[in-house]
């Protein structure tokens, strides 16, 4: 998957005197006034910015809809909030970052530039998205990224041993998998270590072997 | 200081009814650090008990979350699981007792016992040659017999006392967490109700109706719900509280139900966190849920379970002496052909008035094809006395004559004691028992020695090998059939299928022990037939010398 870094993007000023990113050609907020828009924005997705305190926001545009969503927040006296955006043009965000609209918060993660593969294996977003955020896509950006958001959404991790093997934290059973061929997957070793005998059983034997019954319990939850 | 992993897989219920064990661990000795692992979503009760050092969790939503969704690759989920192992594995454990003794619980012994070579597991766990251990003969009395075996001999609470090698304490303190807080909410309200409906001086006592249970089919029906609030309600003596879940199914039907009641009913909407309060300040319970009923015997507050659909029956019943267990006759509880009989409010009804005046217990009429049961100890732990309803002599008489077969496997001394629930019984039907259960041993017998023969021809000829597996597995079948033999031929299963690959000599080794354990059972049954006759002509003797006297006495007064 690439990102669609050849975005041309230029800035045109709206009518009430607000910088506007013009990226392929299209305008990402309103030129004739981008903050009303972005309220307008904010006041259609209320229900959900009331109910969360977490959320994932598709397309950084210049911002003006996550101060929006900032101000919204603040208005509910909401201060404990996490928010990740996700930008495929770096371009468009180069200029954004640099202007005034840019908001220094460390609350706000910028996800820039990466493919949903790179994505996908950043621990901590990983556990953001594990925390089932609010999605809010900007409109405009989605639109003009609308396949690699897609790709993004219906995202299949490649789940063969070799493609994750360096990601396993524990040393003993990153050793413990590198016996295996790369293009196998952790269920078809599970399978057999449950069904065919060894002669000696390893403590990482046990380990996928109650990983494995643990799979076998969904319907508990 | 002696530090014990506890690992408890299971639901609700069965993580409250840990405490048992923790009371008595702690009771045996105050100073040894107790753990417990269990899933996350039942962190919520861990919280609730006393003497729990530290609660771990395998966070089961999260890995799962991580395994199924496609956009995660298994390292997520594989690393989430050791992430949760980890803090425990980082222990030097001096126990591991396996509760759950599932195999999820039972691989993870093994991981733990591979790293802690000193660790005592009590319970289930695979050696390195993944063949299944079990740390003592209750441990698979446990898993292979009460499986199985439908009459219940042992009560769970006790089984758990013994594959853990702990003595009963009874005096140890009280389990459940309370909040001050709710006590005081609960002890107000409660008061009020009870200055409020007093009669002549006398408060009410206050009787707990848990609505709900964790599935319909375990659920007191709604209108018999109503009928018993009606009935309670028409005795100054008592009066009913609602105990809901404050969540909005519950307040659903609360809702519904006190409707009927123009809106006057108490109905108490308290959280896990609110509940034990609750249930240790009322004065009688009457519950379908396990939960509920754990916490109360918890609390040691009177009760009547109410026994209904799946859950075993006697297991893990109200286990506090006195304490009543309504249920559908045993024959149609294991049946999948016949429906339960209905438990109805009146019979609800009869047994909390029994509790609040056992002189009751006598004028108990049930419904028809319902079993009344009281608890009680013995000399082996929590037993069931059978009070009234439908009385099957034979489930009787197996579930009291196991109890004692098992505890002669265990001690390796033939004993036998007629206890009062065993001499309920006239001799001639205790004989006729003993008669068909010799005949059965004597069937299972003879199974055994085709196998042992056919197993020695498979090992000299090949193509005696499908016989071999024939034979073998005619004898298994008797371990599903509830007789007396079945006990040591789910033994003998069991540890054939402890073995990975079982080999011949393996197999004919144990067949050699399952000859022993059969010759017991016979021996055990020749005995008790021995104290029968001896009852009866002692009986019969006393009988004689009676009407001896009587003449005696009248001839002189003549």
């Amino acid at each position: 998957m690439k990102t669609n870094k050849s975005q041309l993007v230029e800035i045109k000023l709206s009518k009430n005197n607000l910088e506007v990113p013009i990226a392929d050609g299209v305008l990402l907020h309103s030129i004739y006034d981008p903050i009303r828009e972005a309220h307008k924005f904010t006041t259609q997705n209320a229900p959900i910015i009331s109910k969360n305190t977490k959320f994932l926001i598709f397309g950084s545009g210049y911002g003006y809809h996550i101060n929006a969503i900032i101000n919204k927040l603040k208005e509910s006296k909401i201060n404990d909030f996490e928010i990740y955006v996700i930008e495929p043009n770096v371009e468009l965000f180069n200029k954004y970052s640099s202007s005034k609209q840019m908001l220094n918060d460390k609350r706000i993660v910028y996800l820039v530039g990466k493919t949903p593969n790179q994505l996908y294996k950043i621990d901590e977003f990983v556990d953001f998205l594990l925390a089932k955020p609010a999605v809010l896509p900007h409109t405009a950006s989605f639109n003009l990224n609308e396949q690699y958001f897609t790709e993004f959404l219906t995202y299949n991790a490649p789940n063969c041993l070799g493609d994750y093997i360096e990601n396993i934290h524990d040393s003993g059973l990153k050793d413990y998998l590198k016996q295996f061929p790369i293009d196998i997957q952790l269920k078809e070793i599970s399978n057999k270590l449950s069904k065919v005998a060894k002669d000696e059983y390893v403590v990482e034997d046990f380990i996928l072997l109650a990983f494995n019954e643990l799979q076998k319990t969904s319907r508990l939850l | 200081m002696k530090k014990t992993l506890i690992i408890n897989l299971r639901c609700f219920g069965d993580i409250m009814s840990t405490s048992n064990l923790i009371k008595n661990l702690k009771g045996n000795d105050p100073t040894q650090q107790i753990y417990i692992l269990t899933m996350s979503e039942y962190q919520k009760i861990t919280d609730l008990m006393k003497g729990v050092e530290k609660s771990f969790t395998i966070d089961r939503q999260q890995i799962l979350t991580l395994s199924h969704k496609k956009i995660y690759n298994d390292s997520r989920s594989l690393n989430s699981f050791l992430m949760n192992l980890l803090p425990i594995n980082e222990i030097y454990w001096d126990n591991i007792i396996n509760y759950s003794n599932d195999k999820i619980g039972t691989y993870i012994c093994s991981y733990l016992k591979s790293n802690n070579t000193t660790a005592k597991i009590f319970g289930l766990h695979y050696d390195k040659h993944k063949n299944l251990v079990s740390s003592s003969l209750w441990s698979e009395i446990f898993n292979e017999v009460l499986t199985s075996y439908k009459h219940t001999p042992f009560h769970f609470v006790d089984l758990y006392n013994n594959i853990s090698e702990v003595a009963p304490d009874e005096n140890f303190w009280k389990i459940p967490k309370t909040l001050e807080k709710n006590d005081i909410i609960t002890r107000r309200n409660f008061e009020q109700i009870r200055k409020h409906y007093t009669i002549n001086g006398s408060a009410p006592k206050i009787i707990g109706i848990q609505l709900t249970a964790s599935s319909i089919e375990k659920q007191i029906e709604p209108n018999e719900i109503s009928c018993l609030i009606n009935k309670i309600l028409d005795n100054p003596e008592i009066y009913p509280v609602i105990l809901i879940a404050p969540n909005k199914k519950e307040k659903e039907i609360a809702e519904k139900l006190s409707k009927e009641f123009d809106n006057s009913l108490v109905i108490v909407e308290a959280d896990l966190n609110a509940i034990p309060s609750v249930i240790k300040q009322l004065d009688i319970l009457a519950t379908p849920d396990t939960l509920i009923k754990h916490i109360g015997d918890l609390f040691e507050t009177p009760t009547v379970e109410v026994s209904r659909g799946s859950s075993p029956f006697l297991k893990q019943g109200t286990c506090n002496p006195n304490n009543y267990i309504l249920s559908s006759q045993f024959s149609t509880r294991y049946s999948s052909h016949i429906s339960e009989n209905k438990i109805s409010s009146n019979d609800i009804y009869q047994c909390i008035l029994a509790l609040v005046d056992n002189k009751n217990e006598k004028k108990i009429s049930l419904s028809p094809g319902i079993s009344l049961y009281r608890s009680l100890r013995d000399d082996l732990g929590i037993n069931y006395k059978f009070i009234t309803g439908v009385n099957e002599i034979d489930h009787e008489l197996s579930r009291q004559i196991s109890r004692q077969y098992l505890n002669t496997l265990v001690t390796k001394e033939i004993s036998i004691k007629l206890t009062s629930q065993i001499l309920e019984y006239k001799t001639s039907d205790i004989k006729i028992w003993i008669n068909s259960q010799i005949n059965q041993l004597t069937q299972c017998t003879k199974a055994l020695l085709s196998t042992i023969r056919d197993l020695k021809q498979a090992q000299t000829n090949s193509k005696s090998g499908e016989r071999f597996v024939h034979s073998l597995d005619r004898l298994i079948s008797f371990a599903d059939m509830s007789l007396l033999c079945s006990i040591p031929v789910a033994l003998f299963r069991g540890r054939v299928d402890s073995f990975q690959s079982p080999k011949k000599e393996e197999i004919e080794k144990l067949s050699y022990e399952l000859k022993n354990d059969l010759q017991t059972a016979v021996k055990f049954l020749k005995c008790l037939e021995e104290s029968v006759l001896s009852i009866e002509k002692e009986t019969l003797t006393n009988k004689y010398s009676r009407i001896v006297e009587n003449t005696i006495t009248d001839f002189s007064r003549r």
